[in-house]
This record gives structure tokens, C-alpha cells and sequence, in this order.
């Protein structure tokens, strides 16, 4: 079935009340998996990663009457990933009365000491980097290098425009080499 | 398609399956793919010049490091679903809401306390049909004994009229007390139909 129909047919099942929970455990089922890496690139950790992404989905289930299909559900359901991640993390400087640099050593610890991390010593040096940048340059840097969206899909989901997406990546790029260079 | 379904040419030789069939074939692009293929691919170029001046970081690569554990993917609709269905409002859940809060808690006791009063109520009303029948014979006892029945209408605390009449001593009240007890006829209706 074409993306476009599928997406179509799926919108109309998500109106019903019959068929909603059907086509929204299917919608969960399409978009986990990169909802997953989005999220778990920004807040570490598999728990809260986890955490994260049933609040994205739990917000999207109550917020669906909402949602008119304006944009793909993609968009969407990025859009309440970004926020809850964002939100998580903030909640978390708050309520730990962390200033930032603590948030940014207890997210190192996470990448160095936690479970489900892989890779060799330079991808984790790597990630090490991208925990220097401030929360919302991290954001865009994961989404266009790891994820390779484009920006004009981007500047949907976080609602900036392009030139600042653009601006904000080539700058996380020379801060992660010049990281990555002196370390 | 079947191949005798193909039609002779005009030159009235008959076509190759070839000819019959689309060359664009099945392949459909996405919406709007064409009119933003060059910005993206733009964007691309741009992006491979700046990571140009980057080789710490191509050389990093774009691998991912983050693993899950095993069946957290395969199980996570489930859960997603089954913590909706919990968070649908039932009656229990309701219920137990209105015993978490001190004012609904109020409310749900005077509903309750309506509830009690309506039912006894009808249930007060259905005996007093149901004895009506035999209200006349206590009545007529009431009568031998000489018993002024606006002063047991006061002993009953039912409204209050003082006729002047015998007065009864304690011994009397008690048996009648003990007679009206046995039975379960109204006494109101049987003062006032008796009066």
C-alpha cells in the first residue's frame, strides 16, 4: 500500500471509535522504534528513555481528538517526543536542584557507567561531545546526523526555521570536531 | 494480464506483451518528492562541505550505540495499550476517585444519605397501605381502655393536640406500648381517621 493511502487509511481509523485503539497500538508499533533512538539520544538512560516514550505516547492517545492531520503523524508524534525529552530533562535540573553542568555529568555517567550502551571508544568519545552542547543544539545535531532528516521537516517538528536549523547544526559540528580534536 | 487479451496493432500484427505494458512501471514517488529534490540535495552538499572540515567526527561515524534489552521492543505496544485501558475512567475507578477527595466524599455521603431516606420511605408508606386494614380493630381497643388519643399521639411524639380527657398511668402506656409493638399498624392514620 502507498505511504500516502496507508497514512490516510490510518487517520480515518484513528477518527473511529471502533477502530482507534487498533490503528493507534499500529501507530505505536510504526514509529517506537525511531521515537526510541530520539529520545534515548537525548535523555541517556534506557529507563527514562522508556519513561519518556510511554508519556509521548500516553500524550498522544489523550491529545488525538486534537490532531486533524495537518501534518504526518511522523511530525507529530516527534514533536511530543521533543517536548517530553526537553521537559524531562528540565524536571530534572529542577527537582535535583542541578545547575547544568551537573545534568551534563550525570547524563556522562549514564553513556559511561550505564546498561545498554555499545560501541568503541571513539563512537562513545563521540556521544561524549554531543553532551556538551546545550540541550536543544544536541537536539538538532542528533536528528540531522544520526537521523538524517531534512530540515524543512525539522523546522516542523521543533517550529524553527530552516536558517536557524541550518545555523545551529554547522555550529554543534565544529564544537563536537574541536572536542573531539583537543581531547 | 493474460496474453490473449491483447489486441492486434493497427498494422494488424499483434503487439509484444511489452508494448502493452506501462514503461513507468509500479515505482510511485513520494508526495512532493520532485518539487523539493533540490533543496534537499543542497542541504546535503552543504552539510558534506562542512563536515569536510570535520574528520574527527566522519571518522567517528554514525553508529549507533544505544542498545535495548531484549523483547523491550517487541513488548512495548502492549504496555502502551494496557496503561491506556487502565487510564480509561470505569465505574470502580470513579468510585475510588470520590473517596480520595473530601469534598466528593461529601457528596457521594448525601447522595448516599438521599438514597436511605427514599428508600425508607416507599418502605413506610408501602406498610401503611398494607395495615390500614386492621387500623379500626386497634382503634377500638384503644377506645375500652379509655385511653385519650391525643395523649398517645404526644407519647408517640406525633402532632400534639391536648383534649382534655382521662389521663393514663405508666402501667397503661407500657402495655399499650407493648400491644402497639406487636403490631404494625400506623398510628397516625389511626388517630387521626379515629378522631
Amino acid at each position: 500500500m502507498p505511504v500516502a493511502l496507508k497514512e490516510q487509511t490510518l487517520l480515518d481509523q484513528l477518527k473511529n471509535p471502533v477502530t482507534r485503539a487498533y490503528a493507534f497500538e499500529q501507530v505505536v508499533r510504526d514509529h517506537q522504534e525511531m521515537l526510541y533512538y530520539h529520545i534515548r539520544r537525548m535523555v541517556i538512560d534506557h529507563g527514562d528513555t522508556d519513561d519518556v516514550l510511554q508519556n509521548t505516547f500516553l500524550k498522544a492517545w489523550r491529545y488525538l481528538d486534537r490532531f486533524r492531520g495537518d501534518a504526518a503523524i511522523k511530525t507529530w508524534l516527534y514533536r511530543i517526543a521533543t517536548n517530553e525529552a526537553l521537559t524531562f530533562l528540565n524536571q530534572k535540573k529542577k527537582h535535583m536542584h542541578q545547575p547544568v553542568e551537573d545534568l551534563e555529568a550525570d547524563l556522562r555517567h549514564s553513556l559511561t557507567q550505564g546498561k545498554y550502551i555499545g560501541g568503541d571508544e571513539i563512537q562513545q568519545k563521540l556521544q561524549l561531545a554531543i553532551l556538551t552542547l546545550p540541550d536543544r543544539q544536541r537536539l538538532v545535531f542528533n536528528m540531522r546526523y544520526f537521523n538524517e532528516l531534512k530540515y524543512d521537516e525539522m523546522a516542523d517538528m521543533l517550529e524553527v526555521t530552516v536558517g536557524a536549523l541550518k545555523a545551529s547544526y554547522h555550529h554543534a559540528v565544529k564544537k563536537i570536531e574541536k572536542y573531539l580534536t583537543e581531547s | 494480464m493474460n496474453t490473449n487479451d491483447i489486441e492486434p496493432n493497427k498494422s494488424g500484427e499483434t503487439p509484444s506483451f511489452l508494448d502493452q505494458v506501462s514503461r513507468e512501471g509500479p515505482f510511485e514517488a513520494p508526495d512532493r518528492y520532485f518539487g523539493s529534490f533540490m533543496s534537499v540535495l543542497a542541504d546535503k552538499i552543504e552539510d558534506e562541505d562542512v563536515l569536510e572540515n570535520a574528520p574527527n567526527l566522519r571518522a567517528a561515524g554514525k553508529e549507533n550505540i544505544f542498545l535495548q534489552p531484549s523483547h523491550y521492543a517487541a513488548s512495548f505496544p502492549n504496555k502502551v495499550m494496557e496503561t491506556i485501558q487502565a487510564s480509561q475512567p470505569s465505574a470502580t475507578r470513579t468510585l475510588r476517585q470520590l473517596w480520595q477527595h473530601p469534598q466528593q466524599l461529601v457528596y457521594a455521603m448525601s447522595v448516599a444519605a438521599a438514597v436511605v431516606l427514599l428508600v425508607v420511605g416507599m418502605w413506610v408508606m408501602g406498610d401503611q397501605t398494607h395495615t390500614q386494614d386492621t387500623a379500626i380493630d386497634y382503634w377500638s381497643i384503644i377506645e375500652q381502655t379509655d385511653v385519650d388519643a391525643f395523649d398517645i399521639a404526644e407519647v408517640f411524639d406525633l402532632s400534639a393536640i391536648s383534649f382534655e380527657g382521662e389521663e393514663f398511668s405508666e402501667e397503661e402506656v407500657s402495655d399499650l406500648l407493648d400491644l402497639l409493638d406487636q403490631s404494625t399498624f400506623d398510628l397516625e392514620e389511626t388517630l387521626i381517621e379515629g378522631i
